[in-house]
């Protein structure tokens, strides 16, 4: 009888060290799974975050461009605005030569009149009428 | 000359008459214009050497010369009617 009770004994500590080497081995399983479930969740995020980023960085140049499109028809009537007014003084300018007088130039000659005041025959601003006589 | 004084009067601010006198006196100079001009638009001096009538190549007078912007436009020699010279008048200031 005590003989039996000492092989049952044997016999269970022989299972329980096989148990604790089990033991030994099993948390690692789950942590291993655990590891790669935050891989997966860290994956997922990362996968997130690029999908956010990528939407994000397509709306910023859409703003870019809604902003930039205005600049540009800004500048076209502004050009376009100056050739006109341009254009008009062009035109009076051309006509105004055709009024010069045609005949021999008028001597250069600074007239001391009996006024005081002197008179420059080419600095003249108006006609001049040079009337030439003798008291006699 | 009393004619085209009253004419330049009459274009005072739009004409410049200058009147030239042969070489005289000072006094007898200023007498005639005291006489001729009393308009007060027509301004002489009197040419003490003629150098003016020579380079204007005037060798008699009366002679009238209209320019217009540093040009000669129109000459005269002697005495012309007062319709003539009215029409001298307009041209210049057209």
């Amino acid at each position: 009888m005590v003989g039996a009770i000492l092989a049952a004994v044997i016999v269970l500590g022989a299972c329980g060290g096989g148990s604790d080497e089990q033991a030994a081995s099993e948390p690692a399983e789950p942590a291993t799974t655990s590891t790669a479930a935050t891989s997966a969740t860290t994956s997922a995020t990362t996968a997130t975050t690029a999908v956010s980023g990528t939407t994000v960085a397509e709306d910023p140049p859409a703003a870019t461009t809604t902003t930039a499109a205005p600049e540009e028809p800004a500048e076209a009537p502004a050009t376009t605005t100056v050739v006109e007014t341009t254009a008009v003084p062009e035109t009076t300018q051309a006509t105004q030569p055709v009024a010069v007088p045609e005949g021999p130039p008028i001597p250069a000659l600074t007239l001391e009149l009996d006024d005081g005041t002197t008179f420059v025959t080419t600095e003249a601003t108006r006609p001049v009428l040079y009337l030439f006589w003798a008291e006699w | 000359m009393p004619v085209v004084d009253y004419v330049a009067g009459e274009y005072a601010g739009q004409v410049d008459v200058i009147a030239v006198a042969w070489a005289s006196t000072h006094e007898k100079t200023a007498s005639a214009a005291r006489g001729f001009l009393t308009s007060g638009a027509t301004r002489w001096l009197l040419d003490e050497d003629n150098s003016i009538f020579a380079a204007f190549e005037v060798t008699y007078q009366p002679v009238g010369v209209f320019a217009v912007n540093g040009v000669e436009v129109n000459r005269w020699f002697g005495s012309i009617p007062e319709q003539e010279l009215r029409q001298a008048f307009m041209d210049a200031t057209a």
